[in-house]
């Protein structure tokens, strides 16, 4: 198996809004940063894998097993961190032992109390009185003290200050040293994606819009400002989106370096995965 | 399921005070009063209350999105409320009778049988309001489950009556007097029925909804 997770073909259907066709997957070892605005469907895919909702149509395969027929296996081997705590405010992080110990079959106590420590976070308090960032540890030290192969944080480091964010992100970073370890992280805060994610998978309005390695992203990909007259001698087929600024034209580039051959003179930029981002939910097609 | 009920358990007990501060009340009005029935009837639904508000609670955390990410199958979800709301109405059952039996000492008329029958008809009342009530809190929700319990209450309430202006009516009544054993044996039948049913309509419901709206 190299797959951690492999999704094809994912439908779901809201009065409101619908998941068409999503078609991704998350190889082992890796971090798939999966990015897109408020709304656009990160939650509902994220809920989809973890059968928190019925699908309309498409397959769901975690660490090789069928997210429906294999919901308890799969579970018993990954750990989920959602934006929101999930637990009771009155409780403290050792209810939260004595009720996940019976819950899971591998809980490992000695692990979560060493996360505990190493989070400096009280056993005895209720959560109420936590910050944000010591709940969100808390939170991903209860889903990592079963010790998963796959971690899936939707939004885990959205609301939080860039201290707690970095540290938060080393956890991860520590918890993907091992090759059969993956994380799937859905996040609106890009910056923490280019910082740790391999690929990216950029969801808008319900359509996946792409699915690429990250270095293929940022290594290829750019950003061209030109006037308004050099733009209109470009033709569609060599830009993605652009967007009109107020001094002249910014566009998104497939390869900054093959047009930077055809265009020597030109002023190209590496673009990040917010610009890549905004330029296509806010951007134009030529 | 252990640890769901564990939960529950934890929850209520960080949540006990002010239910233990009405339990006390009444635990004095019921025993100057010498009204058993009384204090049975506020302790059911104090009971009822008991269980209402943990599924208040698992709402307000958002609990049940959370907790079926985790080695949990809905299944297991439901069966730990039915066996919370069990384990409660058995506390409540033997609160009962401690406070009660207490009540009728101190006031020098010790009646077992009355008591029994008063406990037999109030554990009953609970159970089927259980039976009742969860599977609308499946559907509708804990917040509108609390009008539901009101219904609830009302819907017993009328159901026992008609019962028995019905029993009296045919002269069963005098037929089930005659048998208590049998009576016990035949309601208890009844309510295992009625809570299967429920347990059954609850699951059904639970394994088919979306958990969280948001995109």
């Amino acid at each position: 198996m190299t797959e951690a997770l492999h999704i094809e073909g994912l439908c779901k259907q809201y009065a409101d809004f619908q998941l068409n066709r999503v078609t991704f997957s998350l190889p082992m070892g890796c971090i798939l940063g999966f990015v897109g605005e408020n709304g656009a469907g990160k939650t509902t895919t994220i809920k989809a894998i973890l059968n928190l909702i019925a699908i309309d149509g498409g397959s769901i395969s975690v660490l090789g097993l069928d997210h429906k027929k294999d919901e308890q296996a799969i579970k018993e081997q990954i750990g989920v961190v959602f934006d929101n705590s999930g637990f009771h405010s009155c409780l403290t992080a050792g209810d939260i032992e004595s009720i996940l110990k019976r819950i899971y079959k591998n809980w490992d106590g000695a692990l979560y109390r060493g996360y505990l420590k190493k989070f400096d976070l009280p056993q005895n308090k209720q959560i109420k009185q936590f910050s944000k960032g010591m709940t969100m540890k808390l939170n991903i030290a209860a889903a990592l003290a079963h010790r998963p192969r796959l971690l899936i944080l939707d939004e885990a480091t959205s609301g939080l200050d860039p201290i707690v964010r970095e540290e938060i992100l080393d956890i991860f970073l520590d918890f993907i040293q091992d090759e059969a370890h993956s994380i799937l992280i859905s996040s609106h805060i890009t910056s923490d994606l280019d910082k740790i994610a391999d690929y990216i998978a950029f969801i808008h309005k319900g359509n996946l819009v792409f699915s690429r390695p990250k270095d293929e992203l940022a290594g290829k990909m750019g950003v061209l400002k030109c006037s308004a007259l050099d733009f209109q001698k470009l033709r569609a087929s060599e830009i993605l989106r652009y967007r009109k600024s107020q001094f002249g034209y910014e566009a998104l580039l497939n390869d900054r370096y093959a047009f930077t051959r055809r265009h020597p003179d030109a002023v190209v930029d590496p673009a990040n995965i917010e610009e890549i981002m905004l330029f296509y939910i806010r951007g134009e097609v030529k | 399921m252990n640890g769901l009920v564990v939960k529950d358990y934890i929850v209520l007990k960080h949540n006990i005070k002010f239910y233990l501060m009405l339990i006390i009340l009444y635990a004095i009005i019921g025993m100057f009063s010498n009204l058993s029935s009384f204090l049975l009837g506020v302790l059911s639904v104090l009971g009822i209350s008991f269980v209402m508000g943990t599924f208040g609670y698992d709402e307000a955390a958002k609990w049940d999105q959370y907790a079926l990410s985790l080695a949990v199958t809905r299944r297991a979800m439901v069966r730990a409320k039915y066996l919370v709301a069990l384990l409660l109405t058995a506390l409540t059952v033997v609160l009962g009778f401690l406070l009660s039996f207490v009540s009728q000492l101190v006031h020098g008329n010790p009646n077992i049988v009355q008591l029994m029958l008063h406990l037999g008809v109030f554990t009953s009342a609970m159970l089927l309001m259980t039976a009742l009530m969860l599977p609308c809190i499946y559907r509708f929700g804990a917040e509108k489950g609390r009008a539901v319990m009101i219904l609830c209450i009302l819907v017993v309430a009328g159901l026992e009556g008609l019962l028995l202006w019905g029993l009296e009516q045919t002269a069963m009544l005098r037929i089930f007097m005659a048998s208590p054993l049998l009576t016990a044996l035949l309601i208890a039948c009844v309510l295992l029925f009625f809570l299967s049913l429920s347990y059954h309509i609850s699951l059904n419901i639970y394994q088919k909804k979306d958990l969280g709206s948001s995109h």
